[in-house]
């Protein structure tokens, strides 16, 4: 029976995935962020990498379906964060880029095998067109995530949770 | 006349650029019409959380104020000393800021998409550019329309705010 090492990543609401052992880059404790206002709530940062400009995803809230006020400019210099620096490739000859993800703690090395594969759970189904495949750890279905799509596909063309930054600058 | 085809590619390729606090947004030249100081803005009686009017003898653009999360404000904050006026379509308005620069670029391209997963179908940007080490969001006039549209779900061109039918700063200088 084969196993292998995997990176198990807790984002924010509990949300769980995992990547493997070299998809997961560097962990950097409160970046300087730049907001992207009127663009997607859960995707609506820019981290400097670099001398890259990265997506900053909260993989919490892909599946939360209540709105999430985005976080202002004061909100982002006091709260700490912490965000995981992720890489993949569109091809497998193509170079590698890179993407964040919003923490809720450091990632935790686990070891998989083969017979933990199952089929993906109901409340993760909105996702499937982002995912690999997915494991039973600990009573729950992780999913692993084809990472070049969850950086380069538009929230709305999988996720009907899309949390629009827009609809909270209600009239005053 | 015979004109500079160096000055034409120039001119298609530049930009405004505005702070907005943090915020800092690139517009094309082409679709803004005038940059004004505050001072000029005709105050008075306002609706759908414009802040004033600027009036010519063609149009009467309503003015807004963003903050940088882009959430419509009531009031000006006291740094912000000018405002622009942007055209889209045969439309007029006005967007207050707290800088404003304007910026060449050249044969280049400044542009760069946005990573997929930043998009969606109501996003407002799409491209950001980076100049003098800092970061600007491309925000076309379209996109502006659309993000005061949405933040006062009202018309905000009516009888008494009539779309000009010529134009002056982006087509002639």
């Amino acid at each position: 029976m084969s196993e292998c090492d995997a990176w198990l990543i807790t984002a924010q609401n509990d949300f769980k995935f995992a990547c493997g052992m070299k998809e997961f880059v560097e962990l950097q404790q409160n970046p300087e962020l730049t907001l992207v206002p009127g663009n997607p709530g859960q995707c609506n940062r820019l981290m400097n990498w670099r001398d890259h400009w990265l997506p900053v995803l909260k993989a919490g809230h892909l599946l939360t379906p209540e709105p999430v006020a985005p976080q202002d400019t004061q909100d982002m210099q006091e709260t700490q964060e912490l965000i995981g620096v992720l890489c993949y490739q569109q091809q497998p000859s193509a170079p590698l880029e890179h993407g964040g993800i919003t923490l809720h703690r450091v990632p935790e090395k686990i070891t998989v095998s083969e017979d933990s594969a199952c089929n993906l759970s109901q409340e993760l189904k909105s996702l499937e067109v982002i995912v690999l495949s997915c494991f039973t750890y600990q009573e729950r279905c992780i999913p692993i995530f084809d990472l070049s799509l969850l950086f380069t596909l538009p929230i709305d063309s999988y996720s009907a949770n899309v949390i629009s930054a827009v609809n909270y600058s209600a009239p005053l | 006349m015979k004109q500079n085809p160096q000055l034409i590619i120039n001119r298609e390729n530049a930009w405004i650029l505005i702070g907005l606090g943090q915020l800092r947004l690139m517009i094309p030249q082409q679709q803004v019409e005038t940059l004004e100081a505050y001072a000029v803005m005709e105050m008075g009686v306002v609706k759908n959380s414009e802040i004033g009017h600027f009036p010519t003898e063609d149009y009467r653009a309503p003015i807004y104020c963003f903050s940088e999360e882009l959430k419509l404000l009531r009031t000006t904050p006291q740094n912000y000393s000018y405002f622009v006026v942007v055209r889209h379509q045969q439309h007029h308005f006005g967007l207050c800021c707290e800088s404003v620069n304007t910026h060449s670029a050249g044969h280049n391209k400044p542009e760069i998409p946005l990573p997929g997963c930043m998009l969606s179908s109501s996003a407002v940007f799409k491209h950001y550019a980076i100049i003098n080490n800092q970061l600007y969001l491309v925000a076309d006039s379209a996109a502006l329309f659309n993000l005061i549209q949405t933040n006062t779900n009202s018309a905000i061109f009516t009888a008494d705010n009539p779309p000009l039918q010529t134009s002056t700063y982006g087509a002639s200088s």
